[in-house]
């Protein structure tokens, strides 16, 4: 077991199998060797914490992305947002923890969850105008009229007839 | 309540404040076209979607009608470089001059497919190969020989896999109660090695054909697995369709109708099938049926029986009959390279373009329409020539779109890549070489009832041809890759040199596979933009002639026929 400690002071005790998942504890793990000391995670809420341990847990033993993958994967990324299912309802959540989710998973090097929530993000831009994108992530617009319709021509082109 | 005031504070700086590497991560499941509405967003996407080769090289690739190479290797930043250099070569046009002499002798057999030319020798003992460079994707030109059967009649090649399909002079079999039969072979060889193929289980299919005369002409298509031929007996008997699964050796497709006259791979389970005969009628009336071939059918049935869908021409004048119809798009439309060599991009496999051309005859006239269909239309559902598409008559002294007009006069290359036009067109960047067609094909001469009005619109890059040399007198034929523009010369009247242009392509060329001094039918085919959006989905309206409501008011062009 692994003892956790969140920005907000609450311990997590999670299996090792489980919080290896994320390649900064495994990494953190490796260089501390066995030891009973808690890691401390001063990014991450205890809300937040939690949720990711869920993910973690339900994807326990499934083969973690090799880094090499990881590279090649971001060079010509397949444009699918496919989501599983357990993961689509897993991240069924807030706006506000969906970033929170974003950015521990970043954070922490849990790249499944991190591309889980990227995509979700990228499908709720999806099919939406920019005032529709403004309006769901509370957007300012910060384009001057001259700006805006400079763009408007820029992207004329590949407006649908 | 201020603790949650304070929430609301953050919520407002989420997505923004989120760090560039993740936004881009965001972006990277992102089409196209949802990444140009970002720009619109606020400064902060603006500057992130402009700034990002990536996502550069993404919208790059829609609008080129292109699509990813396998990973690894080049950035998405160097690919986007490649891919605008190429571009830009296709608008300028530069020749690369490099001769493939070729035997003076009236039955080569020849054909050109993702890049490779290939030719039989003088005493028809080997076949010659080369493969057409791309500076812009990493392509060396190589020449290798292959040995060739001396009974090979036709053959069909597939670089991507290595494949090339020879089918022998067929042979008479003994008359079978009264019916006679001929045998027909076809080998799989590898096209780098001359030898069998060692992905197919059969090396060789053998197939036997209810025909009463040996004289046979081809129609040969390659698909992945699949391999077709359509056997038509020049003596009348019945044509048949013949489809197969090379890998594994067996027939997935055999079909006798007298109604079959082209066909045409539309993707791995779908075929595009021309006639110019109703068989239930008798009447002669061009049609275009998709054959689902992965469904069981009976080999008797005819076309008019088991489709998915049929595509109608506008109904023919009274003293117009039509006589044949042909279907060209190379490669096909499933066609991609092989990704071992790892080429950074290629023509996108759903932006593929089909020519139809169908010859009729009035009096002693015979008159050819070309219909220039993108694929991705052609498999929705329609019933009729659907908007979006351009039918046209086929220039009248040559067959080639390339260079029909010859001598001084400058050539020609027609690029149907919808998205590409209508950036450039917006840009305010002109170019002297290029112009845009948009303007409606209209049928004259009465060839049909009504009127037919169609527009699927093109551009036209002027492409002066390199001077000949005194012993070839004249280009004659043009042909087209992904990659390079050929030119056949002819030196009394036999091919003598094919000059090269190592740098261009957006088209690639459709032609028939036939001896070449028979005149070769070179068409272009290029990438396709977005298709219109509106469908017809009715067979009345194809009477009353107007196929397509949304034309560009843009400066009209002459179209030179």
């Amino acid at each position: 077991m692994v003892l956790l400690v969140t920005s907000d002071n609450v311990q997590f005790q999670v299996d090792k199998e489980v919080v290896e998942r994320s390649v900064l504890i495994k990494n953190m793990l490796e260089d501390v060797g066995e030891s009973d000391q808690s890691i401390p995670l001063a990014n991450v809420s205890s809300s937040v914490l939690k949720k990711v341990i869920e993910y973690c847990e339900h994807h326990r033993g499934e083969p973690l992305p090799s880094a090499d993958a990881d590279q090649n994967q971001d060079e010509t990324r397949k444009r699918t947002t496919d989501i599983s299912e357990w993961d689509q309802k897993f991240i069924t959540v807030d706006q506000e923890m969906l970033f929170e989710i974003i950015l521990a998973a970043n954070y922490l090097d849990i790249k499944s969850l991190l591309d889980v929530g990227c995509k979700t993000v990228a499908n709720m831009i999806k099919g939406k105008t920019p005032e529709e994108i403004r309006r769901l992530f509370n957007i300012v617009n910060d384009f001057t009229p001259e700006e805006e319709a400079q763009i408007k021509k820029e992207n004329e082109w590949a407006e649908d007839r | 309540m201020r603790h949650s005031a304070r929430r609301r504070l953050q919520t407002t700086k989420l997505l923004t404040s989120l760090s560039n590497e993740i936004i881009r991560r965001i972006l990277s499941h992102l089409d196209w076209r949802t990444l140009l509405v970002l720009k619109h967003v606020c400064n902060a996407l603006h500057s992130i979607v402009e700034g990002s080769p990536a996502v550069q090289y993404t919208i790059e690739l829609a609008v080129s009608g292109m699509e990813d190479g396998p990973p690894g290797g080049l950035t998405a930043a160097s690919r986007l470089v490649l891919l605008k250099e190429r571009n830009s070569s296709w608008e300028v046009l530069k020749w690369v001059e490099t001769r493939i002499p070729l035997p003076g002798k009236v039955d080569i057999i020849w054909e050109l497919c993702g890049g490779v030319f290939a030719h039989s020798n003088k005493s028809g003992s080997a076949l010659r190969l080369h493969r057409l460079p791309s500076q812009y994707r990493n392509i060396d030109e190589r020449s290798w020989t292959i040995p060739l059967p001396s009974d090979t009649k036709d053959f069909i090649m597939d670089p991507a896999q290595d494949l090339i399909a020879l089918v022998e002079k067929p042979t008479l079999l003994p008359n079978d109660y009264g019916r006679s039969k001929i045998r027909v072979r076809i080998r799989l060889r590898s096209l780098t090695a001359g030898h069998a193929h060692p992905s197919a289980v059969d090396t060789v299919l053998v197939h036997d054909l209810v025909m009463g005369d040996r004289r046979l002409d081809l129609t040969l298509q390659l698909c992945g697995n699949l391999l077709g031929v359509l056997f038509v007996c020049r003596s009348g008997s019945t044509p048949e369709l013949a489809v197969w699964n090379w890998k594994i050796g067996k027939l997935v497709l055999s079909r006798c109708s007298r109604d079959i006259a082209t066909f045409m791979f539309l993707n791995s389970h779908l075929l595009l099938v021309g006639t110019v005969m109703n068989i239930v009628t008798e009447a002669t009336e061009p049609r275009l049926f998709i054959v689902d071939i992965s469904r069981p059918s009976d080999k008797k049935l005819s076309l008019s029986e088991d489709y998915v869908c049929a595509f109608a021409y506008p109904c023919f004048d009274a003293d117009v009959t039509p006589t044949t119809i042909s279907i060209r798009s190379d490669p096909s439309a499933d066609w991609k390279p092989n990704p071992e060599a790892r080429l950074p991009f290629s023509t996108a496999r759903w932006h593929r373009l089909f020519i139809v051309t169908t010859w009729v005859q009035r009096g002693r006239r015979i008159i050819s329409h070309d219909l220039f269909v993108p694929a991705e239309l052609l498999l929705s559902h329609v019933t009729a020539l659907p908007p979006g598409t351009r039918l046209m008559l086929s220039p009248p002294h040559s067959f080639v779109w390339t260079n029909y007009v010859f001598g001084t006069k400058p050539t020609e290359v027609w690029d149907f890549n919808q998205l590409a036009m209508k950036r450039v067109a917006t840009s305010g960047v002109h170019n002297d070489n290029i112009h845009n067609v948009y303007h409606a094909t209209l049928t004259k001469d009465k060839i049909f009832i009504d009127k037919i009005r169609t527009s699927l619109p093109y551009s036209v890059t002027k492409l002066a041809l390199p001077p000949c040399s005194s012993e070839e007198s004249t280009y004659t034929d043009a042909m087209c890759t992904e990659d390079n523009i050929l030119l056949v010369a002819y030196k009394n009247p036999w091919i003598y040199g094919i000059p090269i242009d190592g740098y261009k392509s957006r088209a690639h060329l459709i032609f028939s596979r036939r001896v070449v001094t028979q005149k070769a039918k070179c068409l272009i085919e290029s990438s396709v933009g977005s298709s219109p959006a509106a469908k017809l989905n009715n067979k009345s309206k194809r009477r009353d002639g107007t196929f397509d409501e949304g034309l560009h008011h843009m400066p009209t062009f002459h179209i030179p026929v």
